[in-house]
């Protein structure tokens, strides 16, 4: 089951009086996502409110920013997001499982790039 | 933040690394220009892959803030927090957090934080280094065995 929202570059204040029920995130907030007041919800068997998965591409980048510095470029970033008065239960068919999750992708990588 | 947590296993739960057994494998491609550098890659996924290269993220969680947290736990983990080495967690407090554990067997899991920096205005003292896992995935895989999920 999909997260039934999916957050990109949003500034907004969009979530009052959220009802989920489900087995997967209530909403995930997905690299880019800024900005953001959630507030009164309320779920059923769910794995939580989730931040990222983040952070699983080296030197994201955005077209449209033209700053030269690099740490001014990057997308990967999950900022000013506030969360008030969510209430977390058991459905019939699957426990809630998590109220919160934040995950970030491992550093390694077998080759970045090559220079021909 | 205010939240009510009831039948939650775990509260809060950070993993440095994707816990859907998601890892990289990159193939870089040739380019026939040599004044260009070229970043092609293709990714590729396996459950085999699950857990590896613990404690290589570099994304930073920072100035994270969770208060008034209540409920009952379905089980003996309410945190568990398992930050990157190569950058470890700072700036996070915790305020009235409140969640009963589901029982007093392991009371060493109730709170683990890893790899986060730590000082008297943190706000969990009870919060300690400790293996991830016990009543992690594996008790939601459990339950899901049981077709309950």
């Amino acid at each position: 089951m999909s997260p039934m929202v999916r957050l990109y570059v949003v500034m907004a204040d969009l979530g009052e009086n959220f009802f989920f029920v489900g087995a997967d995130d209530v909403i995930a907030f997905k690299p880019n996502s800024t900005m953001i007041t959630i507030r009164n919800v309320t779920s059923y068997g769910t794995t939580g409110l989730s931040f990222g998965s983040i952070g699983q591409y080296p030197n994201v980048v955005s077209s449209a920013l033209s700053s030269e510095n690099w740490t001014d470029r990057q997308t990967d970033i999950i900022e000013d997001i506030w969360i008030e008065d969510v209430k977390f239960y058991s459905s019939d068919q699957v426990q809630g499982s998590r109220g919160i999750q934040m995950k970030s992708w491992v550093g390694y990588v077998y080759a970045l790039s090559i220079r021909a | 933040m205010v939240s009510k947590c009831d039948n939650q296993r775990r509260l809060f739960r950070l993993h440095q690394s994707s816990n859907q057994g998601r890892n990289r494998v990159s193939l870089p491609l040739s380019s026939g220009n040599s004044h260009i550098s070229i970043t092609n890659f293709s990714l590729t996924y396996t459950g085999s892959q699950r857990g590896l290269y613990p404690n290589t993220g570099t994304f930073e969680w920072s100035d994270i803030h969770l208060k008034n947290f209540t409920g009952n736990a379905n089980g003996e983990r309410i945190v568990e927090i398992y930050c990157s080495k190569a950058n470890p967690c700072f700036n996070w407090t915790f305020e009235d957090i409140n969640i009963k554990p589901n029982g007093t067997d392991r009371p060493d899991v109730n709170y683990v934080c890893n790899n986060m920096v730590m000082d008297w205005e943190n706000g969990l003292d009870a919060c300690h280094p400790g293996e991830p896992g016990y009543q992690s995935e594996q008790f939601l895989y459990h339950v899901m065995d049981e077709g309950k999920v």
